[in-house]
């Protein structure tokens, strides 16, 4: 079975709280879907299935994954920065979302400081 | 006299051999042994099989239980309990996830090249045939994991990568 050959795989995926988690056989391809909790355990994941497959031929693994909606991502501020720009580097999030993330450390949201953390609340 | 003496001693031989195929019948299979045997049999043969599949046995009937991932898995687990010594026979209660949805052939081909503009993969090519992926071009190993990654999640059925690595 492909679950053997990919065990250590497989054993991160449920060790690292992916969500809806679907790992099958089918058709001799090991198909193990699902939403990382975040872009790093992800990058994880791809690690070892290279690590396994050091060239990726073998072409008996589907691994898809997207990481989590609403997981969180960080932003530091740097020099010249403003909200607005800052929302542009992201789809789908806007300046007031950005504010409202992080009302707990902008106060005045046209005054922010480089080197700020900021919470993006990407969706 | 001597005839009829060899027939009783062949009646008591036959009568000492029923008595103790008896006594073997009587005493049965031990029914926790052969589930373990089940077990190991299952494990030595797959031991993520093993994981999925719980045993039981009742009077030699061996029942297995569970969710596996395939028809063939769920053979192979039957199989893998027929075969071990002194089992009746197998009731393979087993049950087969519903299979994973693989996406019609111009979606998965839109998606890996929307993906493989998302992760920024020049230089790569994607034929997609019967849910079937395959990546062909020259890539920097750097880039491996991202072409990779622009394939497997447009839902495919498998990705084969054909692409000369740098």
């Amino acid at each position: 079975m492909l679950r053997d050959k990919y065990q250590s795989l497989i054993a991160m995926a449920e060790g690292s709280g992916v969500a809806d988690l679907k790992i099958q056989e089918q058709g001799n391809v090991l198909h193990i879907h699902g939403s990382a909790p975040t872009e790093a355990v992800k990058q994880q994941l791809w690690d070892e299935y290279n690590r396994l497959d050091p060239d990726m031929r073998s072409g008996d693994v589907v691994l898809n994954l997207d990481v989590a909606a609403g997981s969180e991502v960080f932003y530091t501020v740097a020099p010249g920065d403003s909200l607005s720009k800052i929302a542009t580097k992201y789809k789908g999030v806007t300046w007031q979302k950005i504010f409202e993330a992080n009302r707990d450390q902008i106060k005045n949201p046209d005054l922010i400081h480089p080197g700020q953390k900021l919470r993006i609340p990407t969706t | 006299m001597q005839d009829r003496k060899s027939l009783q001693l062949i009646a008591a031989a036959i009568a000492v051999c029923l008595a103790a195929l008896l006594g073997a019948c009587q005493k049965g299979p031990d029914d926790a042994a052969l589930t373990t045997s089940v077990k190991s049999q299952l494990a030595a043969q797959s031991p993520a099989l093993a994981s999925m599949v719980n045993v039981e046995t009742k009077g030699g009937v061996v029942t297995l239980t569970g969710t596996v991932d395939n028809d063939s898995a769920k053979s192979q687990a039957e199989q893998a309990a027929k075969g071990v010594a002194n089992v009746k026979s197998v009731v393979n209660n087993l049950s087969v996830k519903p299979p994973i949805v693989v996406s019609e052939d111009p979606k998965i081909k839109s998606a890996v090249e929307a993906n493989l503009a998302k992760y920024n993969v020049k230089g790569v090519t994607a034929n997609v045939a019967d849910g079937q992926v395959t990546l062909t071009g020259e890539i920097p190993r750097a880039k491996l994991q991202d072409a990779m990654k622009a394939a497997n999640e447009a839902s495919p059925k498998k990705v084969v990568n054909q692409l000369t690595i740098k």
